[in-house]
Parts: structure tokens; C-alpha cells; sequence
């Protein structure tokens, strides 16, 4: 469960971040972060809905229905202002974690 | 690309949206395995596989999605407002003639309405400054019939001793005092009150502490000062406590100030303990037959009414008028009187002389209510008329879609940002008109001091603005709004509506009409009214008169003769001066206010039944009294010289108590006796009797509203009084005064002198404008107002014909090109306007009927039957009106048919 928290912060970062260049609709998101990180992540969709609209609730996110690529109705997400500063926050945050981190685990200077 | 409603068919709940999300990503999902290559049938299955159990998933999101869909709801409803309120804020941009007017109108309305109920509210509704105030009654001796006088002392004290239904009370006389400063002496009044005066109304002070008992057993000469006193003659200081004040009988140590709200008495100019009042005052009150100059407030004990403790009280007032029936023979009631009420309407006490703050307000608010509602009339107008001119723009909008209650949003809106403004605007002059009235006129009325822009006052604020929005501007948009697709379409050219248009904007003027004529004439009446109350004869010659009051230390002058000596020393010394032409000595100066009651015993026979009163002023005055005010001698002869040595046999009245015991018959030679009446000699209420020697004419004694009171006048010699006024007599009387009070100060610099502040030593004809001060603002704010209304009236009548000129252009062109000539046409147009004017005035001229009714009962003087003031107004309203039509009437003569048959 502890993985599962930890696994919801970086998911809603992942999905500012896989909005910033522009509108996706939910199945768009997770294959995308799935090629992004060569299959690394994986996004389980039964958690990437309650995050979208976890988001949307917040306010970080709007949501449209539309037509996705192949004619099929979908709905679209993007980010609001606020999502904007949101995830400019959020990105510095997890580079200060990682560097953080990533300072234990380096070989300590001499 | 922003949709935030969806208006075709139902909007779909959240839980079915995200199901339909739901199926849309299983849908892409199975395409793309699909394409992969996947069987569709299996690829289905594998894609609901990996998607999981989607009905807590689903019930999850659909929660999200409800909270989503609330905000979107709410943000959507904000940007419908954001947008209106900036498209109404440019509307009004484009408009901004009509803008500032509507907005000054409103303005103005709002602006006195709030000024008025602000005060209003401090004064009738607001809780006085004392805990638990609603148990603070006053207290008098009373009678079965309703008569009512101050309680004594002693009855007091014996009242308090057996006090059913009443937790404590407290006596407070008062007496003028001498104030030593560095510019001279000034007299102050001062109220000496018994130890439990302020621990019974629970006030706190401002600066300090109050009295309390402690200060009266230990003969502390501690002092505490109204607000009003430490203001204006103290300058405010911050650092008063503890600073002495020199009075003629020792010095007093100030412990405290009371706030701006604490007005009990009315008179109070500082409070000191009973304990060290001068000792004169303090014999005086000793005696059981003075009722003069005190008064008693008392709090109910928790959980009893008025009327309980009356009837409680009554037992022992009836057990003490059996047990001293000399004085309390007959005053067998105990009248007790919530203190609020006898606050807001002392003159109902018999307190004569003090103004009734509850009838000025009433006066004031239905004055302003009328204003109000003009405001809005006028404004509604400008509002129709400007609807009228936005007929194509908001034609225009409703063919695009726009709903009728879209476009009536629209419309509100702009109604309300002027109403909006309006109030702002409105706020800054209340606000202003208040700050004036409490530096000119402050003691105007009680509590002016505490009035402020409060939270009450925004709350009242917003009220009135949303009341104007609506009341201007609904009718308005209701008419402006096309009410159906037909509407529109029959629009265009001509507009049908017009007609109903045209009689909601005549029904409009004739309202505003109305109310600014019922204005005109109440103020009409007032004036009237006030004016005859200037000319009421007083019985005497005012002009020529200085007028001054001199209050002896009797500790310097502690007998008779003593006072006397001086009171004969001072009028030799001022009649010495040139330009003087004489000078008299009286106990009391006419139109003051002040007068002292003496029981009366016509022609030897004591009336048996108490409850008819048989009183008269007590007068004592010099023999050249008579003359120096102009009274003339109606029948006999007045005091000489020689009466003044000691008591004979003769005394002199006047005409309205000889009319009131021997109506029709000589009164020379009736047997009359009165009783003495100065309070500070031994020899009080001792008889003196005589047979009446002479008759001199009525004076109005308490001001021009009342009637002359029947009055006994007495050589001062046989009675001297504690303090004495004086009457000098001079062709320039102003010039007179530094003389007169030079010589005073010659004879004994001690006397309380003159001060710009004081009203001790005064022209007469000044001091008596100066008392009619308060009534005069009265009069001028109403006329000034009803002046306003009627202006807004007639712009607002020559507002509407000139744009129902404008619309009958055609109509006018046609008839003209009919044939009908220019003047058929003037006749025409000059027909409707003064039709229109003659609505109005007539619906005002029943209106002002109906204020004159009340106005009477609110004000001395008014008459219903004061034909000229009725007369006045429509005469002056319809000329005008007739001026504003005409003019209109000759530019519509003048219409070209040629020019008007072109259009369209």
C-alpha cells in the first residue's frame, strides 16, 4: 500500500506532465507514458480515471468530450492555469527528492 | 470551444458520464488491440480484463466527477455574471448622460434616507447606554385624573423605603452654579444626585469612573462631566481627570466623563454628590412641598412591568397622602414612565420647553420616504426612456438566441450597478449630512453624537440600493424585454408597443408628480406654520430688550434684604448707563421656559377637591416691569414705590386668570391668595393674601405655541428669588451688553459674567431666534427638500414629453400633412402635457390632504384648512409645467410632414 501512495503522487505529476504540450483523453495519457518510459511505468487504468478526476476536482484539469483519432467518442483532459503552476511546482519538488536521494546513494566524496 | 451547458435533451448525470468515459477507453482499447492483431470478440474480453472491476472504480470517479461538475456549475454561473457585469458596465459607459443623472438621483435618495434612519434608528430603536435599559422607568407623584409633578424629596425617601417592584431609585435636583475661570465667571447647571444615580442606570463613562456612594459618605467633592459640557467648554481634554474646577461654593475634583449618549437629565451640565450641594439647595429640598427642579429615575426589579410597579407603588403613595395631607392631599397614584419613552417625548411629561426628538423623526422619515420614492420614479423613467431607444440593439440580441429572462438579467443588471453606485455615492452623503448636523446643531437631538457609519448603516445601504434597483428598474426592463418572437417581428418601424410603453412612463410622471406636490405642500405648511409662530404677539415688545439672569452666591447673600440690596444696587447701576431707557427686575424672563406654579385660593374659598388645580405663575418683578416690557395694564393700576416696603393689601393678575375665575365680571376687589414661592427662604409657602388691585395683558409665557398661562405678579421685594433676571430696555441693544454687564461685574465681580457660550446675557430678539433653532432647521430642510422633489418632477415631466414628442413624430407629421394646422397640433400636444400635469397635482393635492392631517397632529400651528398653502403650489407647479409643455408643444407644431413620411 505504501508502494500505491508513493505511486499516486508521481501519477498525478505524470499526468500534468503528459498534458503540458496539449489536450489527451485517458487512453492517450496511458499509452503515452507507457512509450515515454519504454514500458517502464506501467499506468493501471483503474487508477488513472480516480486520478483524472481527482485532478479535475481539483482544478488543475478541464474535460471535454470529443472525437478521438480513429472517430470514437472520448473525452479530453488539459490543464488549466492552475494545473500549469501546479505541475511546475510539483516538477521542482520531485527534482529536489531525486537529487536528494540521489545523493545517499552516490559513493560518498572521500 | 468552451460548452458548459449542454441544452439538448437532459444533461447527463455524473455517474453516466463516467461510465461513458469508461466504455470509450475499452472502446480505443479493443481498436488498438484489434489493429495489434487480436480477434475483436477476444481482444474485448482481454480489454475489460485489464481494466479490472470497474464498479468501485466507477463509483470512485463518479464521486470525483459530481464535485467537478458542482464547481463547473458554479464557475459557469460566475462567468454568466462576470459577462453581464461587464457588458452592463459598458452599456452604462456608452449612455454616460443617462448614467450620472440616474446615479446622482439615486444618489440623493438613498443618501437622505440613510442619513435619516440612521439617526432614526439610534434614537427609536437602538438600546439606551445603560445596562439592562428596558427596566429604567421615571417616576412622578401622581393623580387618579392623569396629573402628574415632580416628586419631593421626602416623599421619596418614604418611597423608597417600602418600593414594591422597584430595585432601587435615585433623586436628582439641580441649580445653577457659578464657574470661576480666568475670563470670569459663568453659570453651568448642576445636578446634584443621591448616591445611587448611576450605580441605578448602570452607565459607563468614558473617561474615569462615576459617583458612587462612597463619594457621598466620605463628602468627596468629586465632579463627573457630561459629554456635551467636556466637549464645548472644556475643549475635549484628554487629561481632565483629576483637574479641579472652582465653583462659587468650593472647588470639585473631576473623576470621570460620562459618553455622548448619556443625556439624564437633559439639563445636566456636570454631576456632583448630593452630599455637597450648596447648602441652600439642600435645605430646599428638605421640604416635602417642593416640586421643582428634579427629577426620579428608578429600575424595576428583574421580571416586573410598568404597570405592576404602579400599582404596587400606588398602595403606598395612597398610605402617604392620608399621613401628610397638606402636601399630598389628592396624589394618590405613583406615574411611572418607561425612561426611553419619556426621552424621545418629554413635552407628553409636561416637561414644556424641551423639544420631542420622536415627532421630528417621524416628521423626517416620511419626508424622505416620499423623497425616496421620487428618486426611484424619476429614475425608472430615464430607464424606460432609455429602453425605448434600445429597442434594435436588444431586438438584435434576442433574434440571436437570447432568452427574455437573459435579456431582463441584463437589464437588472445595469439598474443595479446605478443603483450600486447610487448607494455609494449615497453613503458619502449621509455620512457628510450627519458630520454637518453634529458639528452645527448637536444637541438638536439626543444621540445625534453616536450616530456612525456602521454595519447597520451598510446593511441599510445595501437594502435601499436593491430596494431602488428593483423599483427603478424592473418595470422597465419588464417593458423594454420583447415578449415573443411576434413582438419583434411586428417591431421595426413602428413600435407597437408604444402605447403601452407611453402609459407606464404617464402613470410614472403622474406618480412623481404626486409625491413632489404632497412634498411641496406639507413643506408649505410648515413654513406657514413656522412664520406664524414668528408672529405671534408674546404680549410684550420684544425688540429694544436685553435680557440677562443673575445668580447670587447665597452664601454671600444669605438673607432677604441681603438679595434684595444687591438686585436694587444692580438696576440703579445699569439704569445709570446712556441709552438705556429702563431697566426692570423680574424672577423669571418670558419665553425661557422657566416659571414656578403657586397654589391659588379664589375669593377665600378653598377648593375641597384636590384634583382641581387651581395654579398660577409666580411672578415677582419691580415696579417698572410693566412698562420696560410693554405688558399693558389692562384695568386698574399696577405696583408703585410704595408697594414695595412690605406686603398690602393688593395684587395684580393678568387677563387670563381673571377670565379664568370671575369670567365676565370685574375682578378689581376679588379676594385672591397665594402662596410664597421662593424656595431658598424660610417663610416658603406661607399665604399671602389681597384683593386684586389691577389687570395686565397675557404674555405668552412658554413660547408663541402655547397659551398664555394664567399669572399672579408680586413686588420682588415681598419674596425675593434666588436668582433674578433682568429686563433693560434701549433703542441699541446690542450695544448695550458689554455696558451692562461692566456694571455688573462693578457691583460685585463675583456675579457670574458674560460669555460667548452663555446664554445669561443676550439680545431677547436673539435668543429667542436662537431657541427657535431647532424648529427652523426643520423648515428649511423641508423646504429645501420638497424644492428638490419638485424639480425632479418637472425635469422629469419635461423629460417625458420631449421623448414622446420624439416618438409621435410620424403620428404628428401625418396629422399635419392631414391638414391639421400648427395650432390644432400645439393645442393637441399642450392638451395631453397638462392633462398630465393636472394628474399629478391633483393626486399631490390629495396627498398633501392627507400629511396636513398628520402634520397637525405632529406640529403646533398647522391647519388643514390653511387654504393658501394648498392654493400655492399647484398654481406655481402648473405654470411651470405649462411653460415645459408649451415648448414642447410648439416644436412638435413644427414638424415637417414631408420629413417625417420619408423615414422607413
Amino acid at each position: 500500500m505504501a508502494r500505491l501512495d508513493l505511486l499516486q503522487g508521481t501519477l498525478d505529476v505524470l499526468i500534468l506532465k503528459t498534458l503540458s504540450p496539449g489536450p489527451r483523453h485517458g487512453y492517450a495519457i496511458a499509452t503515452w507514458v507507457s512509450e515515454q518510459t519504454g514500458g517502464v511505468l506501467l499506468v493501471e487504468e483503474g487508477a488513472l480515471y480516480p486520478a483524472l478526476h481527482r485532478l479535475e476536482k481539483r482544478g488543475l484539469l478541464e474535460s471535454e468530450w470529443g472525437l478521438s483519432e480513429n472517430n470514437r467518442k472520448a473525452k479530453y483532459y488539459r490543464l488549466t492555469a492552475a494545473g500549469r503552476v501546479e505541475l511546475r511546482a510539483e516538477t521542482k519538488l520531485w527534482e529536489r527528492y531525486s537529487a536528494a536521494v540521489a545523493s545517499i546513494l552516490q559513493p560518498s566524496g572521500g | 470551444m468552451r460548452r458548459l451547458f449542454r441544452l439538448v435533451g437532459r444533461e447527463p448525470s455524473a455517474a453516466e458520464d463516467v461510465r461513458a468515459e469508461m466504455d470509450a477507453h475499452l472502446a480505443l482499447k479493443i481498436d488498438a488491440l484489434v489493429r495489434e492483431g487480436w480477434d475483436p470478440a477476444a481482444a474485448e474480453a482481454e480489454a475489460r480484463r485489464r481494466f479490472g472491476t470497474r464498479a468501485p472504480l466507477e463509483r470512485a470517479t463518479a464521486v470525483a466527477a459530481a464535485a467537478t461538475r458542482r464547481r463547473q456549475r458554479w464557475t459557469a454561473g460566475l462567468d454568466l455574471w462576470s459577462s453581464d457585469f461587464r457588458q452592463a458596465l459598458r452599456s452604462l459607459r456608452r449612455a454616460p448622460g443617462f448614467t450620472v443623472t440616474a446615479v446622482l438621483i439615486l444618489a440623493l435618495g438613498i443618501g437622505a434616507s440613510l442619513a435619516v434612519l440612521a439617526v432614526a434608528e439610534r434614537l427609536l430603536v437602538a438600546p439606551l447606554p445603560f445596562a439592562d435599559p428596558d427596566r429604567l422607568v421615571v417616576l412622578f407623584e401622581g393623580m387618579p385624573n392623569g396629573n402628574i409633578r415632580p416628586v419631593s424629596y421626602p416623599t421619596l425617601r418614604d418611597w423608597e423605603a417600602e418600593s414594591p417592584g422597584i430595585e432601587s431609585m435615585a433623586y436628582v435636583p439641580g441649580t445653577t452654579v457659578g464657574w470661576r475661570r480666568e475670563s470670569g465667571t459663568e453659570t453651568i447647571l448642576s445636578a446634584f444626585p443621591t448616591p445611587n444615580f448611576f450605580a441605578t442606570l448602570g452607565a459607563r463613562p468614558q473617561l474615569g469612573r462615576t459617583l458612587t456612594p462612597a463619594d457621598d459618605a466620605e463628602g468627596h467633592r468629586a465632579a463627573v462631566l457630561t459629554d456635551a459640557f467636556w466637549r464645548r467648554r472644556l475643549g475635549a481634554d484628554p487629561g481632565i481627570v483629576g483637574q479641579t474646577l472652582v465653583l462659587t461654593d468650593g472647588v470639585v475634583t473631576v473623576v470621570g466623563v460620562m459618553g455622548p449618549g448619556f443625556r439624564v437629565p437633559a439639563w445636566a451640565d456636570i454631576y456632583v454628590p448630593l452630599s455637597s450641594a450648596p447648602a441652600t439647595l439642600r435645605e430646599e429640598i428638605a421640604r416635602r412641598g417642593n416640586h421643582a427642579d428634579s427629577q426620579v429615575i428608578a429600575r424595576l426589579a428583574a421580571g416586573t412591568s410598568v404597570e405592576t410597579a404602579a400599582a404596587g407603588m400606588k398602595v403606598v403613595a395612597g398610605r402617604l397622602a392620608d399621613t401628610y395631607p397638606d402636601d399630598l392631599a389628592g396624589w394618590t397614584e405613583v406615574g411611572v414612565a418607561s425612561l426611553r419613552s419619556f426621552l424621545l417625548d418629554p413635552a407628553s411629561f409636561g416637561m414644556r420647553g424641551l423639544s420631542s426628538p420622536a415627532r421630528t423623526m417621524l416628521l423626517f422619515l416620511g419626508a424622505v420616504a416620499l423623497v425616496l420614492a421620487i428618486a426611484c420614479a424619476n429614475v425608472a423613467c430615464l430607464t424606460l426612456v432609455r429602453g425605448q431607444s434600445r429597442r434594435r440593439e436588444l431586438g438584435v440580441r434576442s433574434a440571436l438566441g437570447a432568452g427574455r429572462g437573459a435579456l431582463i438579467r441584463r437589464l437588472m443588471m445595469e439598474s443595479t450597478m446605478v443603483a450600486a453606485l447610487g448607494a455609494g455615492f449615497g453613503v458619502a452623503l449621509a455620512g457628510g449630512l450627519i458630520a454637518l448636523l453634529q458639528r452645527r446643531v448637536p444637541d438638536i437631538l439626543p444621540r445625534l453624537g453616536e450616530v456612525r457609519i456602521d454595519p447597520l448603516m451598510i446593511a441599510l445601504t445595501v437594502g435601499l440600493g436593491a430596494l431602488a434597483a428593483v423599483a427603478s428598474g424592473l418595470v422597465p426592463a419588464l417593458r423594454a424585454t420583447p415578449r415573443s418572437l411576434a413582438d419583434l417581428v411586428k417591431s421595426g418601424a413602428r413600435d407597437t408597443d408604444t402605447g403601452g410603453q407611453i402609459r407606464v412612463q404617464r402613470g410614472l410622471v403622474v406618480l412623481q408628480l404626486g409625491l413632489a406636490v404632497t412634498l411641496a405642500v406639507a413643506a408649505t405648511l410648515l413654513v406657514r406654520s413656522f412664520v406664524r409662530v414668528l408672529d405671534t404677539p408674546m404680549g410684550f415688545t420684544p425688540d429694544g430688550l436685553v435680557t440677562l439672569t443673575i445668580t447670587p452666591d447665597h452664601a454671600r447673600y444669605p438673607t432677604a434684604a441681603s438679595t434684595i440690596a444687591l438686585y436694587r444696587h444692580l438696576s440703579e447701576e445699569i439704569s445709570r448707563l446712556p441709552g438705556v431707557d429702563g431697566v426692570a427686575i423680574t424672577n423669571h424672563i418670558p419665553g425661557a421656559g422657566a416659571s414656578y406654579p403657586t397654589a391659588l385660593v379664589i375669593d377665600d374659598n378653598p377648593s375641597d377637591d384636590p384634583s382641581q388645580r387651581r395654579v398660577a405663575n409666580f411672578r415677582t418683578v419691580s415696579p417698572e416691569y410693566f412698562q420696560v416690557m410693554g405688558i399693558p395694564v389692562v384695568r386698574g393700576r399696577v405696583y408703585g414705590d410704595a408697594d414695595l416696603s412690605a406686603p398690602n393689601d393688593g395684587l395684580v393678575v393678568n387677563q387670563a386668570l381673571a377670565d379664568q375665575y370671575w369670567p365676565g365680571q370685574n375682578p378689581i376687589g376679588r379676594r385672591l391668595t397665594v402662596f410664597r414661592s421662593a424656595r431658598w427662604l424660610p417663610d416658603f409657602g406661607t399665604p399671602i393674601t389681597g384683593a386684586v388691585i389691577g389687570v395686565v395683558g397675557d404674555v405668552r409665557h412658554f413660547g408663541p405655541e402655547a397659551a398664555a398661562p394664567s399669572e399672579v405678579y408680586l413686588p420682588y421685594t415681598w419674596n425675593p428669588w434666588a436668582w433674578t433676571g433682568m429686563v433693560v430696555r434701549g433703542r441699541d441693544p446690542r450695544r448695550l451688553i458689554d455696558p451692562v454687564w461692566r456694571a455688573v461685574s462693578a457691583v460685585d465681580p463675583d456675579l457670574p459674567a458674560v460669555s460667548g457660550a452663555n446664554r445669561n446675557i443676550g439680545v431677547f430678539a436673539s435668543i429667542m431666534a436662537e431657541t427657535r433653532a431647532p424648529r427652523r432647521m426643520v423648515m428649511q430642510v423641508a423646504g429645501a427638500v420638497a424644492l428638490a422633489a419638485l424639480l425632479l418632477a418637472i425635469v422629469g415631466l419635461y423629460g417625458v414629453m420631449a421623448y414622446q414628442v420624439g416618438l409621435r413624430r410620424r403620428e404628428l407629421g401625418i396629422r399635419a400633412a392631414l391638414g391639421a394646422g400648427h395650432r390644432e397640433i400645439l393645442r393637441l400636444v399642450m392638451g395631453e402635457g397638462l392633462r398630465l400635469a393636472s394628474a399629478g397635482i391633483g393626486l399631490g393635492l390629495v396627498g398633501g390632504f392627507m400629511a396636513a392631517s398628520l402634520l397637525r397632529t405632529l406640529v403646533f400651528g398647522v391647519s388643514v384648512r390653511d387654504l393658501a398653502s394648498f392654493a400655492v403650489v399647484p398654481v406655481v407647479l402648473f405654470a411651470v409645467a405649462g411653460v415645459a409643455v408649451y415648448r414642447h408643444a410648439r416644436r412638435a407644431s413644427r414638424v415637417e410632414p414631408a420629413s417625417v413620411l420619408k423615414v422607413d
